[in-house]
């Protein structure tokens, strides 16, 4: 009985050990990844890489292409088009 | 060095004689500590608890006074902070009364010398201890040396009021488990249990004592003892607890609602980041390698070898000793006689909490402090080693047995020579195989020790100017130690916030943040600053000094 107990402890004890090395070291970096995201720091981050490349694109003569452009000046006159038909309803 | 006018046993009366003499010459030099405010405040709000409890209105009304003046907007409320031990902050409010001590520098000072003596005491015990166990003065003395020569130990000894004094109770604690092993009577029961529930008001990591008790009685539990066993497990139970309870001004009012609270506090205390290795961590999501790191970088070269093999001798020792278990043994299963229980004690704890810290997440933050308490258990397992190679060494040649003796004594002498380089900063202590790329890479002057070395060269340095603005691009907050300067300099100083930085005139770091500095420029320093001056010691940088152009 004795020994029994004695074995069992020590598998137990180095399951755990085994188990903290290994799924629970991946548990710990993944959780510690999801922390950071919303953590103050990392918004705080965005916020300035944002002000970053607006300041950048300001500096820029064209912003985006003409391609892009016409493709966006179509989107709006679509939406614009959109949304004169439900006042006129 | 034995004749009729000395007699070898004076060496530990000269030796702890010499160091209360280095305390007292130096226990002045040290800087003032982030959490001394803090103290002060728990100290005087359970004198004035304990003082309203007993109805001694004097007191009270003394206590309270000073408990209103103790004002700082960054200091934790001390209504809901309540939950630390008054095993220090109490003895040490009492004394600031009963000396009239009305000076911020005095009642600082004052308390440096109280934590020194706790250390003090510790190291007494220290010796009682090994003494106890290898029943050897000289060898005894080493590891007292060795424990005062622990630059860190030493330097928070003089200002770090938590740690040291745990540190302190482990020991005593210690010394009486291997009493109750040497006579398992209800006197070493009750002191040990009195000086565990000691213990784990000021740290819950004491836990281990009561916990390690009991599964030591049950490895030793016979058919013919197991009824004088079990009691014995029940009364240091209940007379812990009952100690807990008295010693815990906390507990007096709704005991167990009280005690949760804590543990409730506890998931609050330090929120921030915790810098490591360039990376910045949460202080419960800290990389296993942490903690070995921290002691391998900052403990001395000596220390670290004499423990390593002596750890090995001894794991190995039990390590067969567990292979050979037989159902049906005359001797225990682990241990031989009195004195390897007491190793087989230490190891499986020092292991356990070892292990217990790394894996369980507890949290750890400013360097290792938290875990100071294990360097006990490392100079122990150190001295065992000591001990062995004594035994050897009368064995072999003369000149052999003096080389190993010369290699070590120089050891303790370069120990000795970079604990005076870092003076008054060995709470900052890195080993000699420490590159300065790490040093710089982790937490130095996580308490602010410099803080007030700094404020004082700005005075001098500005002798003609009727006020000086100051920024702070470190998460500490230098307005606490505003207070220690001369009374005519506190209106020079100005502190700005961390916003306003820009329009100070210098600006100071020690490089803590709460918030990864790779992310989050907080503490950037503005670009109308240039470096003025910085404090730099065996490589680790301790503060920067920016001044505007």
């Amino acid at each position: 009985m004795k020994l029994f107990i004695y074995k069992i402890f020590t598998a137990f004890i180095l399951f755990f050990i085994l188990y903290k090395l290994t799924i629970g070291h991946t548990i710990r970096l993944v959780e510690e990844k999801i922390t950071n995201l919303n953590s103050k720091e990392n918004v705080e981050y965005i916020k300035d890489k944002i002000r970053e490349e607006i300041k950048n694109g300001t500096k820029k003569e064209t912003l985006i292409s003409s391609e892009d452009a016409k493709l966006l000046n179509n989107f709006l006159i679509k939406i614009q088009s959109e949304l004169k038909k439900l006042n006129n309803k | 060095m034995e004749n009729k006018f000395y007699n070898k046993s004076y060496n530990k009366f000269l030796i702890f004689i010499l160091f209360f003499v280095i305390g007292l010459a130096i226990y002045d030099d040290y800087g003032f500590n982030i959490d001394e405010k803090f103290h002060r405040s728990n100290g005087f709000y359970w004198l004035n608890y304990i003082a309203e409890f007993f109805n001694l209105e004097q007191l009270a009304h003394l206590s309270k006074e000073k408990l209103i003046n103790i004002k700082g907007f960054t200091l934790s409320p001390i209504e809901h902070f309540n939950k630390y031990a008054i095993i220090f902050d109490v003895p040490a409010a009492i004394i600031e009364v009963l000396f009239k001590l009305e000076l911020p520098v005095d009642y600082y000072q004052m308390r440096h010398f109280l934590v020194f003596f706790y250390f003090y005491v510790g190291l007494i015990f220290f010796y009682k201890i090994l003494f106890n166990r290898f029943k050897k003065d000289s060898l005894a003395l080493i590891g007292v040396v060795l424990l005062f020569l622990t630059p860190r130990i030493l330097g928070d000894s003089f200002q770090n009021l938590k740690d040291i004094v745990f540190l302190t109770f482990v020991i005593i604690t210690s010394f009486w488990y291997f009493k109750t092993i040497d006579n398992f009577n209800k006197r070493n029961i009750i002191l040990f249990s009195l000086f565990s529930a000691i213990s784990i008001s000021i740290r819950m990591f004491a836990v281990f004592f009561p916990i390690s008790f009991i599964i030591f009685c049950l490895l030793s539990l016979k058919n013919e003892n197991y009824k004088k066993k079990i009691n014995h497990i029940v009364f240091h139970i209940i007379t812990c607890v009952i100690f807990l309870i008295l010693i815990w001004p906390l507990l007096w009012e709704n005991t167990l609602e009280s005690f949760l609270s804590y543990f409730e506090i506890l998931g609050q205390y330090f929120g921030a980041k915790v810098l490591f290795l360039n990376n910045y961590y949460n202080s419960t999501a800290l990389p296993y390698s942490y903690l070995p790191v921290w002691i391998f970088i900052s403990t001395p070269i000596l220390h670290l070898i004499i423990f390593f093999l002596g750890f090995s001798i001894m794991s190995a020792r039990f390590f067969g000793r567990f292979i050979n278990i037989k159902s049906n043994q005359i001797y225990n299963d682990f241990w031989r006689g009195t004195n390897e229980k007491k190793d087989f004690f230490i190891l499986f704890n020092f292991i356990a909490i070892f292990l217990g810290i790394i894996f369980l997440n507890i949290k750890l933050y400013n360097s290792w402090r938290i875990a100071y308490f294990l360097y006990f258990f490392i100079i122990y397992i150190g001295i065992f080693y000591i001990n062995i190679i004594l035994i050897k060494l009368k064995n072999i040649n003369l000149s052999y047995n003096f080389i190993l003796k010369f290699i070590f004594f120089l050891f303790i002498l370069l120990t000795a020579i970079r604990i005076i380089i870092y003076h008054p900063y060995q709470s900052l202590y890195f080993n000699m195989l420490t590159p300065n790329k790490i040093k710089n890479s982790v937490e130095v002057d996580y308490t602010g020790l410099s803080a007030i070395r700094f404020l004082n060269d700005i005075v001098v340095e500005n002798p003609n100017k009727s006020v000086v603005k100051i920024g702070v691009a470190s998460w500490y907050p230098l307005s606490r130690m505003i207070e220690l300067l001369d009374s005519k300099d506190i209106s020079k100083i100005e502190i700005v916030s961390n916003k306003k930085n820009s329009s100070s005139d210098y600006i100071y770091t020690i490089g803590i943040s709460e918030v990864d500095k790779n992310l989050y420029k907080k503490y950037e320093i503005p670009i109308n600053f240039t470096k003025h001056k910085e404090l730099v010691i065996d490589g680790a940088i301790i503060y920067e000094v920016y001044k505007k152009k």
